[in-house]
């Protein structure tokens, strides 16, 4: 077999993988039902953007992209993971041709807030003092309740002078 | 070669057949857009406050009642005895009070314990400038005249606090140009009392074992004094004190002791003071003649399940005083041994004398008025001042006789487990009538015990209690400390939640939680005047004046533990809003 054929058979087969891996991604989330407009109402069910982990920089900020895709209302990913409390930079990308109002809970300065319109991109840096879940919302219209919120999961402890003086205990 | 121009064209078409397929959106333009902290977005504030707390020294706290026209500290002074000599507004002239300003607030997003956000803070004034907090994590300083806001500052507060009773916060303090603040996820905050800022922050208290914080912090000498929330997760209580002006941690007072602890033997389970509760959710008061701090302490974990900690389990549900500079007890006094029903005894310890004697008032959840020495804690009496059925304390002695105790089955006892007067509001004395003012709480629960499989970080009650079933009313009361006497009563169709206030125009004022803010006659209890603020009363009201024109400040907003004080009251309405009143 000529060489150049074995090229385009590899290439060919690898690009139909492809193709069906996007259809297949697809027809999973239709499958869900929860994903898309339902017919009672014009929004979506709460947090389906999936979740992404933000990545810790060498300057011990974490970062990460959240985009709003059109036909859709939500943000991917709707739940950011960090490892610990600390510095968060959300990008925020608007793939949408409808404005958004970002707002973002923040111990460093109080909540942010984000104007976003159409096909632009903003950013919020953040700060996040303990452990535990913290909220961002669309504040225009109601696309929150239409879906268009998310959470920070913060994980980790908080220091070790503020813990109690006692034998570790069994936690759920 | 060819093989090279055939497989770049090749990509050369694919590519953009596979990007368009995968990609079904329009890639973003540029980054153009900024966050911005969304304080900073309103510009009818000027985001900058007067310098009045830079000259706030302990000095000036020690002789806050030398100063009437502000309100320096929790309780207006460390006595306790939410007392002001102003005496404009006077029982003649009260029903003339009106609406001088009103600030407001509500949220905007999402938050912990949303459905039971309320306002009940302690406004503090200085000089014409007024600082309080508000629910989920707000500091505001306002212009204490007519309302508009100075500055904001906002600690996000994650979603999953363990709050046990509600998204509150009952103050700040000021002192030496900062205003110090508790988190409900227990960090201490120093802010810029100028502009917000933050000066300092230190984590006191561990939100994943289920600490929490509500207490408006006390700055005594060079320290600021806080105290964590968690009773119902099995934490072990403590207060803290940190350095005014570096926020360095000072000392730290474990209120259970060890096993090898004095105290420690009272616990009868070598495992139970790890999850013994005896938490400092209240604010301490201070005698600086005698140079102690009185702070009060909760109930021992788990509330119904007696057997799991036989004994006495000291130090809950007691009062410590303690040496401010490096947390000695010196002594303490238990209200209620071995408690079995939730009756904290975190509530004021009001510092007042009499016939030469420095005597220490306090209303305990458990349904008793006490007179303790405060220079050594020794008993001088107890009066009931609610109905009770789960036992008595001998007036003369002070010893208790237990009735009634959760039981599987359920068992009806009075007072609920909010307590006849609950450890938040607060009551008062006045010097002038030399009378004890208090709110009361009329209502009975079913206790039982259940399982107390113990995991950090959750509620561990060992059982519960139902509330909603039962009768519920209340009253503010007043009392003549040196004889137990009851002067008079003003009923209330509703628990008194609220905090009274007492002034030298002989008045006393307080809330109730259908929105009424009202001023009665403090030597007969004669309702004079009431406002309807549409929404409950579970606050402090404050008096204040500028200019010599006197004001009286109360944050109406229902919310917090509902279902323990007033289950009845589940659906009135909320909101947070601050009314201030002065005369024409």
């Amino acid at each position: 077999m000529p060489f150049q054929l074995v090229i385009r058979i590899v290439l060919i087969t690898l690009v139909t993988l492809l193709l069906s891996g996007c259809g297949m991604a697809r027809l999973m989330e239709g499958m869900v039902q929860t994903n898309e407009p339902n017919e009672r109402m014009l929004g979506q069910l709460f947090a389906v953007g999936g979740g992404g982990k933000a990545d810790i920089g060498d300057d011990g900020i974490a970062r990460i992209a959240v985009e709003h895709h059109p036909e859709e209302t939500v943000w991917r990913p709707a739940v950011i993971l960090m490892d610990r409390p600390g510095d968060l930079e959300i990008l925020f990308r608007n793939r949408n041709p409808q404005n958004h109002l970002m707002i973002v809970a923040s111990s460093d300065g109080g909540m942010r807030a984000l104007d976003l319109p159409p096909l632009q991109t903003g950013r919020a840096r953040v700060h996040f003092g303990t452990p535990g879940m913290y909220m961002f919302a669309d504040a225009m219209g109601n696309h929150m309740g239409r879906g268009m919120m998310g959470m920070v999961v913060v994980g980790g402890e908080v220091p070790d002078e503020a813990r109690l003086d006692r034998p570790p205990q069994p936690r759920p | 070669m060819n093989r090279t121009i055939n497989c770049t064209r090749l990509f050369s078409f694919l590519l953009p057949v596979l990007v368009a397929a995968c990609a079904d959106a329009p890639e973003t333009g540029p980054e153009t857009q900024q966050a911005m902290p969304i304080a900073s977005l309103n510009a009818a504030s000027p985001g900058q406050a007067p310098p009045v707390a830079q000259a706030v020294t302990s000095e000036r706290l020690v002789r806050a009642r030398s100063e009437p026209h502000n309100w320096l500290t929790y309780y207006g002074a460390y006595d306790g005895q939410r007392f002001s000599s102003l005496d404009e507004i006077r029982t003649g002239n009260v029903k003339n009070l009106k609406v001088a300003w009103t600030f407001q607030h509500a949220p905007m997003t999402l938050m912990a314990a949303h459905p039971t956000y309320g306002f009940e803070a302690t406004p503090i004034v200085i000089d014409g400038v007024m600082f309080i907090s508000g629910w989920n994590g707000y500091v505001w300083a306002l212009d204490a005249t007519n309302g508009k806001l100075l500055w904001e500052y906002q600690h996000a507060v994650p979603l999953d606090t363990p709050l046990c009773c509600g998204n509150i916060n009952r103050g700040v303090a000021v002192a030496r140009g900062k205003v110090f603040y508790a988190t409900p996820d227990a960090h201490l905050i120093a802010l810029d009392a100028m502009s917000g800022d933050v000066a300092w922050e230190k984590v006191f208290g561990d939100i994943r074992a289920g600490e929490t914080a509500t207490v408006a912090p006390l700055v005594v000498k060079n320290l600021v004094l806080v105290g964590a929330s968690g009773g119902e997760f099995g934490v072990r209580g403590h207060i803290d004190a940190f350095d005014v002006d570096t926020g360095k941690r000072v000392w730290r007072h474990y209120t259970i002791p060890r096993p090898e602890e004095p105290g420690g033997e009272t616990w009868g389970n070598s495992e139970a003071w790890q999850r013994g509760g005896g938490t400092t959710w209240i604010t301490g008061t201070y005698d600086p003649e005698l140079d102690l701090v009185y702070w009060g302490t909760g109930n021992p974990g788990p509330d119904f399940r007696g057997n799991l900690r036989p004994g006495a389990n000291l130090f809950t549900n007691s009062v410590l005083a303690l040496d401010p500079d490096d947390g000695t007890r010196r002594w303490h006094y238990q209200w209620t041994p071995h408690d079995l029903w939730d009756y904290d005894g975190v509530g004021e310890n009001i510092l007042f004398d009499r016939d030469g004697r420095k005597l220490l008032a306090h209303f305990d959840k458990n349904g008793h008025l006490f007179i303790l020495d405060r220079t050594n804690g020794e008993f001088v009496r107890a009066v009931k001042f609610t109905e009770t059925t789960w036992g008595d304390i001998d007036p003369n002695t002070g010893a208790m006789t237990v009735h009634l105790r959760p039981t599987p089955e359920g068992t009806e006892i009075k007072p609920g487990p909010s307590g006849g007067k609950e450890g938040f509001p607060h009551a008062a004395y006045s010097p002038k009538s030399g009378f004890l003012y208090v709110p009361v709480i009329e209502n009975t629960a079913t206790f039982k015990t259940g399982p107390a499989d113990f995991k950090e970080g959750q509620p561990w009650w060992g059982g519960d209690v139902e509330t909603l079933d039962h009768p519920q009313s209340g009253a503010l009361k007043a009392f003549d400390p040196a004889t137990g006497r009851e002067v008079w009563a003003s009923s209330s169709e509703y628990p008194m939640a609220g905090s009274v206030l007492a002034t030298a125009g002989d008045l006393v004022f307080s809330g109730q939680l259908d929105g009424h803010f009202a001023a009665w006659d403090a030597r007969t209890g004669e309702q004079l005047w009431r406002f309807q603020t549409g929404s409950g009363i579970h606050s402090s009201p404050i008096t204040y004046s500028v200019d010599g024109r006197q004001y009286v400040a109360i944050p109406s907003g229902w919310g917090g533990w509902i279902a323990g004080i007033a289950p009845k009251m589940m659906g009135a309405p909320r909101g947070a809003a601050l009314f201030v009143f002065s005369l024409p």
